[in-house]
C-alpha cells in the first residue's frame, strides 16, 4: 500500500519545500501510472476493426 | 534484351521496361497494361537501383506458399489456372556472364564464372504467379547498400536453389502481394512478420497465406474466409496465437495517448521483431504493412511523440530522431521508405510514404499496432518506459542536469545479442562489471535502457523482459559516467529524500537504485 505525502503547513520552511517536492512528484508518477494502465487497453471497437484494403 | 531462352528457362540483360513487363505477362495479365499497378513500377526502380543487369527467368517454378493456396482454392476454379508459377532471378554488374557461362556453370564444365562470383552478384528472385492481376509472388531482394545509415533489422538469411547451385541472400525479409482471395493486407503484414519471428523465436517454417487466413478465421469470422475481404485486428490476434505466439495489440485511437509511437516502434524493431501497423488513409479505410528497419539522424524528425501536456513528466526517447522506417507493404512493395511527420493533437505523429513526389496513402494515420511475441516475452515496452520515467525524475532531481536533457534508447534483446554486444563494446565497461554481465545468470530476454546526455552513454539500465509486468522487473544498472552513479549516491544517502523516494516509488525500487551505486 502505498502512503500519501502530506505537506505539513506547521513545519519549518526547508521540510515544506522537500515535502512540496514530493508531494508532487507523488502526484506526476500516480498520474503516470493511470496514463500507462490506460494505453495499454484496447477498445472492443479497436479489435473488431476490419483491415481491408 | 532476351538474349538467350529454352524450354527451362530466359536470360535477359540490360533489362527495359519492356522486357520487365514482358516477363509478368500471361494470359490474364497483358503487357499493355503497363505500370498500373505501382507495385511493378516500384519493383522495377528497386531491382534497377540494385544495378541489375542479368535476369534469368525460371519458366517452371513450384512455389510453396502458391502450390497450398492453389490446392485450397485455384484448383477448384472451372477455369485452369496453372499451378506452376515463373522466377526471376536477380543479378548485378559485379560479373558479367553469358547464357553459355550459367549453362556450363550449371553442368559442372568449364565455365569462365564460378558459384562464388555468381553468388557474390545475386540480389534475390521475385517470384510470378500464374493469377489475373495479383502476380507478385514471394519476393526477397537484397537491401539497396547506399542507403547510408539504413538499420534494416527484421532480416534474415535465405538460400536459394537455382538449378542445383546454392544462391544466398544476407539479411532480407520475404514479400508478397495479397492475392485477394485466399489472403487480404493483414494476411500479407503477418506472413512478413512470420517469417522474422519463426527465425528469431526458432519455430520451424512459417505459414503460407492461405494458412495464415485459415488460422485467424478458425473461431470469429462476420463473413467469408475465402474469397478474403481482410481480416479485422481480432482475426489477426487469432492467427499470432495460432502460430505460438502471443499478440501485444496497441490501440492508438484514444482521445490523447501517450503512448510514443516511434520508439514504441523503434523498442521492437531493433531487436528484430517486427511490428504491424494499422493505419488510416487519407481516403479512408485501414491498411496494414510491416515495419521491418528504422534510420536514425542527428536531430529530431517529428516535434513530439506525446501530447505536449504528458511530455514533461515522460523520459526525451530516442525515437524523435528516427528519420524513416522500411516498411513491406503488400500494395507498394519491400522496404519502402516511410517518413513519420507532425500529426495534430489527437494523434501527435502521422506517416506518409512518398512515391514520385505523391504520398501513395496520403497522410497515414496511425490506428494501432500489432507485435508478435514469443509467449515468455512478458514484460512490454510500456511498462519499462514508466519506470526509466520515474529513474530519469531522480536523476534531475540528484545531479544538476535537467531530466530532459538525457535521451533514452530502451529496447528489446535476446541475451545472446546483449552478451555479444556487451563484448564487442568492451572498452565502454570496467572489467569486473565485463565479466558479471557475461559470467552471471540473465533472462533469455531482457530490455536494454541505455541513458544519454551530450550524445554520450552516460548509464545502462537492463530489465528482465520475462518477469510479471507488476513486479521491479529492471535488474542491473551500469554506469559509464561515474559522475552520475556519486551524484546518485549522494542523493540517496539523504534519509529524507531516500524514505521519500521510498514513499513515491517503493521500497524494492530504492534498493535496487542503493544496489547500483555500491
Amino acid at each position: 500500500m502505498m502512503f500519501e505525502i502530506i505537506i505539513n503547513k506547521d513545519a519549518d520552511e526547508k521540510t515544506q519545500k522537500i515535502q512540496k517536492k514530493f508531494f508532487d512528484l507523488q502526484k506526476k508518477s500516480n498520474q503516470m501510472e493511470k496514463e500507462i494502465e490506460d494505453a495499454q487497453q484496447v477498445e472492443e471497437e479497436v479489435l473488431h476493426s476490419a483491415v481491408t484494403i | 534484351m532476351k538474349i538467350a531462352t529454352n524450354s527451362y528457362f530466359d536470360f535477359y540483360q540490360d533489362i527495359t521496361d519492356e522486357d520487365f513487363l514482358d516477363i509478368f505477362t500471361n494470359e490474364y495479365f497483358l503487357k499493355e497494361w503497363k505500370f498500373q499497378s505501382k507495385n511493378l513500377e516500384y519493383l522495377f526502380k528497386y531491382i534497377k537501383d540494385l544495378k541489375c543487369k542479368t535476369i534469368i527467368v525460371e519458366k517452371n517454378y513450384i512455389d510453396r506458399d502458391y502450390l497450398i493456396d492453389y490446392s485450397k482454392y485455384y484448383v477448384r476454379c472451372l477455369r485452369d489456372y496453372h499451378r506452376k508459377c515463373k522466377r526471376m532471378h536477380f543479378f548485378n554488374d559485379k560479373k558479367i556472364f553469358n547464357p553459355d557461362d550459367f549453362i556450363n556453370l550449371i553442368s559442372n564444365s568449364s565455365a569462365s564464372i564460378s558459384v562464388q562470383q555468381l553468388n557474390d552478384a545475386y540480389l534475390g528472385f521475385l517470384v510470378i504467379r500464374p493469377l489475373p492481376e495479383t502476380i507478385i509472388g514471394r519476393t526477397i531482394l537484397q537491401q539497396h547498400e547506399n542507403d547510408v545509415g539504413a538499420c534494416r533489422t527484421c532480416v534474415k538469411d535465405y538460400e536459394v536453389n537455382l538449378y542445383g547451385i546454392s544462391l544466398n541472400i544476407k539479411n532480407s525479409l520475404a514479400f508478397q502481394e495479397q492475392d485477394a482471395v485466399t489472403s487480404a493486407c493483414a494476411t500479407s503484414a503477418l506472413w512478413s512478420a512470420f517469417h522474422k519471428t519463426h527465425e528469431l523465436f526458432k519455430l520451424g517454417n512459417p505459414p503460407t497465406p492461405s494458412q495464415i487466413t485459415d488460422y485467424a478465421t478458425e473461431v470469429l469470422y462476420g463473413s467469408r474466409p475465402i474469397t478474403s475481404r481482410g481480416l479485422t485486428i481480432d482475426q489477426m490476434c487469432q492467427a499470432i496465437h495460432k502460430v505460438g505466439l502471443e499478440p501485444h495489440v496497441i490501440s492508438l485511437m484514444k482521445t490523447t495517448t501517450i503512448t510514443p509511437v516511434l520508439s514504441f516502434i523503434y523498442s521492437y524493431i531493433r531487436g528484430g521483431i517486427p511490428v504491424i501497423l494499422v493505419f488510416t488513409p487519407s481516403s479512408g479505410g485501414k491498411h496494414a504493412i510491416t515495419i521491418s528497419g528504422y534510420k536514425l539522424g542527428d536531430v529530431p524528425s517529428v516535434s513530439n511523440e506525446v501530447d505536449q501536456q504528458s511530455a514533461s513528466s515522460y523520459c526525451k526517447l530516442i525515437g524523435l530522431r528516427i528519420s524513416k522506417f522500411y516498411v513491406h507493404d503488400d500494395q507498394f512493395g519491400p522496404f519502402a521508405e516511410m517518413d513519420p511527420i507532425d500529426g495534430d493533437t489527437s494523434c501527435p505523429i502521422n506517416f506518409q510514404i512518398p512515391w514520385n513526389n505523391i504520398p501513395i496513402w496520403g497522410k497515414m494515420k496511425p490506428y494501432a499496432l500489432i507485435i508478435p511475441l514469443y509467449p515468455k516475452i512478458r514484460v512490454c515496452f510500456l511498462s519499462v518506459y514508466k519506470w526509466i520515467s520515474y529513474l530519469n525524475l531522480i536523476l534531475g532531481m540528484s545531479s544538476n542536469i535537467q531530466s530532459k536533457d538525457i535521451e533514452w534508447e530502451i529496447y528489446f534483446s535476446t541475451l545472446k545479442s546483449y552478451k555479444e554486444d556487451v563484448r564487442n563494446n568492451y572498452a565502454k565497461y570496467d572489467k569486473q562489471k565485463l565479466l558479471d554481465i557475461q559470467l552471471t545468470e540473465h533472462p533469455r530476454f531482457v530490455w536494454r535502457c541505455i541513458g544519454r546526455h551530450d550524445k554520450k552513454d552516460i548509464l545502462e539500465v537492463i530489465a528482465d523482459a520475462t518477469d510479471t509486468p507488476k513486479s521491479l522487473f529492471l535488474y542491473d544498472m551500469v554506469f559509464f559516467k561515474s559522475k552520475f552513479k556519486n551524484d546518485l549516491k549522494t542523493y540517496l544517502d539523504d534519509q529524507i529524500q531516500r524514505e521519500y523516494t521510498k514513499t513515491v516509488y517503493t521500497e524494492n525500487f530504492v534498493k535496487f537504485l542503493q544496489k547500483s551505486v555500491i
